[in-house]
C-alpha cells in the first residue's frame, strides 16, 4: 500500500497547490450567510405606468396596443421587487476565485413590451437566454462595453442566447420598443441574490472576510454598506429605499 | 379653418363624455433632435438643396403624452425646423380600448392611416436621410386651380402638390382597432392625402377626405396593407379659369398597397401608390394620374452599424396639355444608400448618398451627400 499512500500524498499536495483556483466557499471550513429584507417606500414609476402612457402614443404596429393593454391589466409590476432588486457583495478576494457558471441558463424574458426581470445578476461566463413571449417581434441588443450584441428580430417563443465572459454592467434594450430596458450585472463571484416578491433575500455560502454589500434597485445602485463576515455567521442586513 | 375648429371641438366633447377609467393624470415628455451637413448638386431640380451650396440644417421634435384616465389621453408632437417654422404635427385626443374588441378613437391632428411610413418619418427611425419620392417630391400640379400652361411650365420645378403630403398629418377624426391578425382604420379629414390641411392653401371645401385602411399580419414580421382615400382637394373659393364649376367637386382618389417584412437583422418596407386627380382646366376637365413606389431595406451588419438602401420612383400619366397628350411631370427615379452608426443607444450618426434621375428638363441628374447626427431623449 505505500504506493497508494504516495499517490494520496501527491493528490493532497496538488489539491493544496491548486486550491487557489477553487471556489472560496469550497476552501472555507465554515461558511456564513447574509439574509435580510428590502423595503421600498417610494416605488417611483413602474412598468404598468409606462405602459399606460404608451397606450396613447401614435404609430403603433400590429399587436403593440394589445400587449400594452395586457400589461396594464396585470398586477402592477412595481409591487414585485423580484423584478428590479438585487443584493450582491463586492470583494477583491472573492473576485480572485474561479466559479463554474450555472448549468441552467438564466432567462431574461420579453413579455408585455417589457423585460422580465429588469435586473438580472449572473456569474461571469454564464449564458443568458432571451425568449420572446410577445406575439410580435422584439430586437434585443446592447452596446455596453462588457458585451455588445444585437440579436435581430425573432418571433414569439423563439429564443436567442448570449454568453457574458467579461464582468461589468450590461444595459439591454429592444431596438423596436424604446421603453424596454433591463440590466444584466455580470459578477465575478456567486455571492449575490435576487430579491423575492416580499422583499426577502438570502446570500448563502459566503466565505469569511470583509465585503461591501451592494443593494441594486432598478437601473442603479441604491446603497452600499460594508460588512464583515465571520465563520458560521448568519448576518441580517435590511435595506430601505 | 371652421372645419379645423369643429374637429378639435368634437375631440374635446368626446373626451369629456368618456368618464370611465381610473384617473392617472400623468405626462410624459420626450424628443429627438437632428443636425446635418449636406451638399447637393447645383441644379434647378426640386431635389437640390440651397442651390447646391454646402449647408447645415436641423430639426427637433418634442413629444408630449398626457393621460387623463385609463382610456383617455392626449398626444402632441411639436416640430421645429431650421427655418424656425414651428408646427404641431400631432395634436390629438385619443381614447383607447373603448369596446370589448378594442376600438380606439382619436380626433384632432394626427398621422393619417394611409401607407406604412409610421415612425420612419422621424430621423431616429428613418434609416436614411430623406423620405421616399412620393412623400417629398413636389409635382407640377398645384393644390389650387391651374391652367395647362402652368402645369407644363411647372414640370420639374417642384411647386405643386406631393403625391403624399410630407409628414402625412391632417385634421380630422379616426377610429381604428384590431381583430385577430387584421388591423383596420377609418378616418375623416379636412384635406386629402396630397393636400392636407397642414399647409396653408389647403382643402377647405365641402367634401372631406375619407380614408379606409386594412392591414393583415399573417405572421409575425410580415404586414401587408391597403389604403384607399378620396375627397375634394380644391378650395371652394378657388377660381376655375374661364368656366363656372364648383371647385370643391374636384376630387383626388388614391390607392396604396404596402408591406413590411422583417426577420433577423433585415427589415424591408415597400409601398406603391396610385393617385388620380380630376382637374378643371380652362375648357375641360382632365384626369392627372401618377404612380409612386419605393422599396427600402435596412440590414444590421454588426451591433451599432447598419447599412440601408432605398429605391423610389414617380411615374406620371399623360394628360391633355398643349398640343395633344403628354406627361404632366417628369418621371423621376431616386436611389438613396447609406450607413448608420449608433454612437450610443440614442445617438445615431448617418452618412447618406442620394442619386436622382429626372427624365426631362435641363438637368436630368441630381445628387445629395449628407452627414446627419440624431439624438433622441
Amino acid at each position: 500500500m505505500p504506493g497508494q499512500q504516495i499517490i494520496a500524498a501527491l493528490l493532497s499536495c496538488a489539491t493544496l497547490i491548486g486550491g487557489i483556483n477553487k471556489p472560496l466557499y469550497a476552501q472555507s471550513p465554515v461558511l456564513a450567510e447574509i439574509r435580510g429584507k428590502i423595503t421600498i417606500t417610494n416605488p417611483g414609476e413602474g412598468e404598468s405606468d409606462q405602459a399606460h402612457q404608451d397606450l396613447f402614443g401614435g404609430y403603433m404596429a400590429h399587436g403593440e396596443r394589445e400587449a400594452l393593454l395586457s400589461l396594464r391589466d396585470s398586477e402592477p409590476v412595481r409591487s414585485r421587487l423580484s423584478e428590479k432588486a438585487v443584493v450582491y457583495l463586492e470583494s477583491e478576494d472573492a473576485n480572485r476565485g474561479k466559479y463554474p457558471p450555472p448549468r441552467k441558463n438564466p432567462v431574461l424574458n420579453q413579455k408585455g413590451l417589457q423585460f422580465h426581470p429588469q435586473v438580472l445578476p449572473i456569474l461571469v461566463g454564464t449564458t443568458v437566454d432571451f425568449p420572446n413571449r410577445d406575439n410580435l417581434f422584439h430586437n434585443v441588443f446592447s452596446y455596453s462595453q462588457p458585451r455588445e450584441f444585437d440579436l435581430g428580430r425573432y418571433p414569439k417563443d423563439d429564443s436567442r442566447s448570449v454568453t457574458f465572459d467579461v464582468p461589468g454592467t450590461v444595459r439591454v434594450y429592444c431596438d423596436i420598443h424604446t421603453r424596454m430596458s433591463a440590466t444584466i450585472l455580470v459578477l465575478q463571484h456567486p455571492f449575490f441574490a435576487s430579491v423575492g416578491d416580499a422583499g426577502e433575500y438570502l446570500i448563502p455560502n459566503v466565505p469569511p472576510g470583509k465585503y461591501t454589500m451592494v443593494f441594486w434597485y432598478g437601473r442603479e445602485i441604491a446603497e452600499r454598506r460594508p460588512v464583515t463576515v465571520r465563520a458560521g455567521d448568519s448576518i441580517e442586513a435590511d435595506f430601505t429605499h | 379653418m371652421k372645419r379645423d375648429g369643429l374637429c378639435l371641438l368634437l375631440a374635446i366633447c368626446l373626451a369629456s363624455s368618456t368618464g370611465a377609467g381610473q384617473i392617472s393624470g400623468q405626462i410624459t415628455l420626450g424628443g429627438a433632435t437632428e443636425v446635418h451637413a449636406l451638399k447637393s448638386a447645383s441644379t434647378e431640380s426640386p431635389r437640390a438643396v440651397n442651390s447646391g451650396r454646402p449647408s447645415f440644417g436641423w430639426r427637433t421634435d418634442m413629444f408630449l403624452t398626457a393621460s387623463v384616465s385609463d382610456k383617455v389621453g392626449a398626444v402632441s408632437d411639436v416640430r421645429v425646423m431650421d427655418n424656425q417654422y414651428v408646427s404641431f404635427d400631432y395634436l390629438a385626443i385619443r381614447m383607447v380600448d373603448l369596446t370589448p374588441i378594442g376600438l380606439n378613437l382619436q380626433a384632432g391632428k394626427f398621422d393619417i392611416p394611409f401607407g406604412n411610413l409610421g415612425q420612419r418619418r422621424f430621423p431616429r427611425r428613418n434609416p436614411l436621410f430623406g423620405l421616399p419620392l412620393m412623400y417629398e417630391y413636389s409635382t407640377s400640379l398645384p393644390e389650387h386651380s391651374t391652367t395647362e400652361e402652368d402645369v407644363l411650365a411647372g414640370r420639374g420645378k417642384g411647386h405643386g402638390m406631393r403625391l403624399l403630403d410630407g409628414g402625412m398629418y391632417n385634421l380630422g377624426a379616426m377610429v381604428d382597432g384590431s381583430v385577430g391578425f387584421l388591423d383596420y382604420a377609418l378616418a375623416l379629414t379636412s384635406g386629402t392625402v396630397s393636400a392636407t390641411s397642414s399647409y396653408g392653401y389647403a382643402n377647405f371645401n365641402s367634401d372631406p377626405g375619407k380614408i379606409v385602411r386594412m392591414a393583415v399580419t399573417p405572421e409575425t414580421g410580415l404586414t401587408i396593407g391597403a389604403s384607399y382615400a378620396w375627397g375634394g382637394y380644391l378650395d371652394d373659393s378657388a377660381p376655375v379659369y374661364g368656366r363656372k364649376v364648383d371647385a370643391g367637386d374636384y376630387e383626388q382618389k388614391a390607392i396604396d398597397l404596402d408591406m413590411e417584412f422583417s426577420r433577423g437583422h433585415l427589415v424591408l418596407d415597400g409601398e406603391g401608390v396610385y393617385s388620380a386627380w380630376r382637374v378643371p382646366l380652362e375648357t375641360r376637365d382632365a384626369v392627372f394620374k401618377a404612380f409612386g413606389y419605393y422599396l427600402e431595406g435596412k440590414y444590421t451588419i454588426v451591433p451599432r452599424l447598419y447599412g440601408a438602401f432605398r429605391v423610389s420612383g414617380l411615374h406620371f400619366g399623360d394628360a391633355p396639355l398643349g398640343q395633344g397628350e403628354q406627361r404632366w411631370d417628369y418621371d423621376t427615379t431616386e436611389w438613396e444608400g447609406g450607413i448608420g452608426f449608433f454612437v450610443e443607444k440614442d445617438v445615431l450618426l448617418k452618412i447618406v448618398r442620394r442619386e436622382t434621375r429626372i427624365s426631362g428638363g435641363t438637368r436630368p441628374k441630381d445628387n445629395l451627400t449628407v452627414m446627419q447626427l440624431v439624438v433622441a431623449y
